[in-house]
């Protein structure tokens, strides 16, 4: 087993002194994994996430990126392992160019002249924005800002990245191109964390869930256990994807099925073509 | 209210419809024409550019009004040709809410944004407070008459949106994407209030993502795609066509696929299709006792 690449103990959050918003969190996130974080507005999601890049440091409890105590380091220098990616990509854009706004991260991280540019260019080619270096960042479209947001973390060679709400604001298309390009990522690697409330997206791409409620986690397992959770999932607001919910019912009813869609699929045709 | 009547007419008639932004170089809406019956919950799917928005703001008046633009054919909202007239004119008749709940709210309290438009319409006083009394109970915000708009969630931001339209008592109600924003709870209680809507007889045109949702409650499905109609049918008519979906990038929902699948191979007769979950699930308990016996 591999060291994890953030180790979460025992922590406690607040923002005002009243009342924690995460109670005795604990969880090790390995190099590689594909996590999604699920849970109601206001579950805890995203204090969770902003502890793990070191911008919040937890009341009680450590946070350990890559073997350092966030407590005991910068924020920045946490910032070289852990990108986050806000929700609004508007609120971390700031250049007026595609290509300054990528190289921003990476001149600020002390990377050598010659570092920047191939960081920078590998950014352009892995968001697909080489040919829109040269443009507005106001001018992008929505799906395009969110890549950018993206790539700006990616150029500073994170070894994990966070994408807060990955899809919100996107159409079908613009959703895939986006998920698509984090599991590429993923397969080279790059460890992801995404915080999400579309249960098909955490269906097709996430290998991890972690459910949040409440400030607790309630369900910390491999996507196929969460997906099956009902209960774990209702505490997060969520029903799994139709051809679980299908594959549920056939499954009450005695069919015994596969519970992804591709299988199912196959699973029914063939049981059905028997006779 | 009385509701207008419309003999023989439909409350929605659109005829030849194709439209050109100023700044447009092709038909963002080309040869579009449909007729929308009182009552019916008539949805709109199509991929990003398709023409959807643009669609619900000429059926609004918005378009070519404030946009300017090249425009032909015609468009009746109960009656009335909506480019003669300015969208003030026709803000009884119809209503449209938008994507971005953030960006809708004009009051300082819900009960002045809910007042807002009524004034413009030199609705009565006596009749003001009736309607804002049953607007608030329906989208469940009559607690909050008194509170800020901005202090709201996205959720009941949106459902202030949709107050705001249904207090003017339109003939027809416009939604682009209302729940598109929003978290899963939010998204949920915004149905319900559209599914009130339909039961309480609102003709409703929704411009909607969520297939599997729209395979329950739509009448009919207009599937846009480039200004153009691709398709207009029942839904389970239309989710039959998997691959028309496919070509224009959009989603049917997992059970329509699965039914298609099956009926093409011959497992399930065509007449048993269905979109929608429960009865996909009927049938195939139905079909898998029949070989298992």
């Amino acid at each position: 087993m591999p060291e994890p690449l953030i180790q979460i103990r025992d922590v406690n959050y607040a923002y005002t002194k009243e009342e924690d918003v995460l109670h005795d969190i604990s969880m090790d996130i390995y190099p590689g994994e594909f996590v999604a974080f699920v849970g109601q507005n206001g579950a805890g999601k995203t204090t969770c996430a902003k502890l793990m890049n070191g911008i919040l440091k937890p009341r009680t409890g450590e946070v350990v990126v890559d073997g350092q105590l966030t407590e005991e380091v910068a924020a920045s220098v946490i910032a070289r392992n852990v990108g986050y990616s806000y929700q609004n990509p508007d609120h971390q854009i700031w250049a007026m160019k595609v290509e300054d706004e990528i190289k921003f991260g990476p001149n600020n991280l002390s990377f050598s002249e010659a570092e920047v540019k191939e960081q920078v260019e590998e950014a352009l080619e892995l968001a697909n924005l080489t040919d829109k270096r040269d443009e507005y960042t106001f001018a992008l479209g929505w799906g395009e800002r969110q890549k950018l947001a993206v790539a700006s973390i990616l150029a500073m060679r994170p070894k994990i990245i966070i994408v807060d709400e990955p899809t919100t604001g996107l159409d079908k298309d613009g959703s895939l191109r986006i998920m698509n390009l984090l599991q590429r990522l993923n397969k080279k690697g790059l460890t992801v964390v995404i915080i999400t409330h579309d249960i098909d997206i955490v269906a097709a791409y996430a290998n991890r869930v972690v459910v949040f409620a409440g400030g607790h986690i309630v369900r910390d397992d491999m996507v196929e256990e969460v997906m099956v959770d009902l209960d774990a999932l209702e505490k997060a607001d969520l029903r799994p994807p139709q051809h679980i919910r299908v594959a549920l019912a056939l499954k009450e009813y005695g069919v015994e099925v596969e519970m992804s869609p591709e299988l199912l699929r196959e699973n029914i045709s063939n049981l059905l073509q028997k006779a | 209210m009385e509701k207008r009547k419309f003999m023989d007419e439909p409350i929605v008639n659109v005829k030849d419809l194709s439209y050109q932004y100023p700044s447009g170089k092709d038909w963002a809406l080309h040869n579009v024409s449909f007729r929308v019956e009182e009552g019916e919950f008539f949805g709109i799917v199509g991929p990003t550019g398709a023409g959807k928005t643009t669609l619900a703001m000429c059926l609004r008046g918005l378009i070519p009004q404030n946009f300017g633009g090249k425009i032909s054919g015609s468009i009746k909202i109960a009656g009335v040709g909506t480019m003669s007239k300015t969208p003030g004119e026709l803000a009884d008749r119809v209503g449209i809410v938008f994507q971005n709940a953030e960006t809708q709210a004009i009051g300082l309290t819900v009960r002045e944004d809910l007042a807002f438009g009524l004034e413009n319409m030199k609705v009565t006083r006596e009749e003001m407070q009736k309607r804002i009394d049953r607007v608030s109970k329906l989208i469940g915000l009559s607690e909050f008459l008194e509170r800020e708009p901005w202090a709201l969630s996205g959720g009941q931001k949106q459902k202030l949106a949709i107050g705001g339209v249904l207090a003017m008592e339109p003939d027809v109600l416009i939604l682009d994407e209302p729940t598109a924003e929003l978290d899963p709870v939010s998204k949920s209680s915004i149905f319900d209030i559209v599914r009130r809507l339909q039961d309480e007889g609102v003709t409703i045109i929704m411009i909607e993502h969520e297939v599997e949702t729209l395979a329950d409650v739509a009448d009919r499905i207009l599937v846009l795609n480039e200004g153009e109609i691709a398709m207009i049918a029942p839904p389970d008519e239309a989710f039959r066509e998997v691959s028309l979906f496919k070509d224009v990038r959009e989603r049917v929902p997992f059970v329509a696929d699965l039914m298609s699948t099956l009926v093409d191979q011959g497992a399930v007769p065509e007449n048993r299709f269905t979109s929608r979950e429960e009865e996909a699930i009927a049938v195939l308990k139905e079909y898998l006792e029949g070989e298992n016996a």
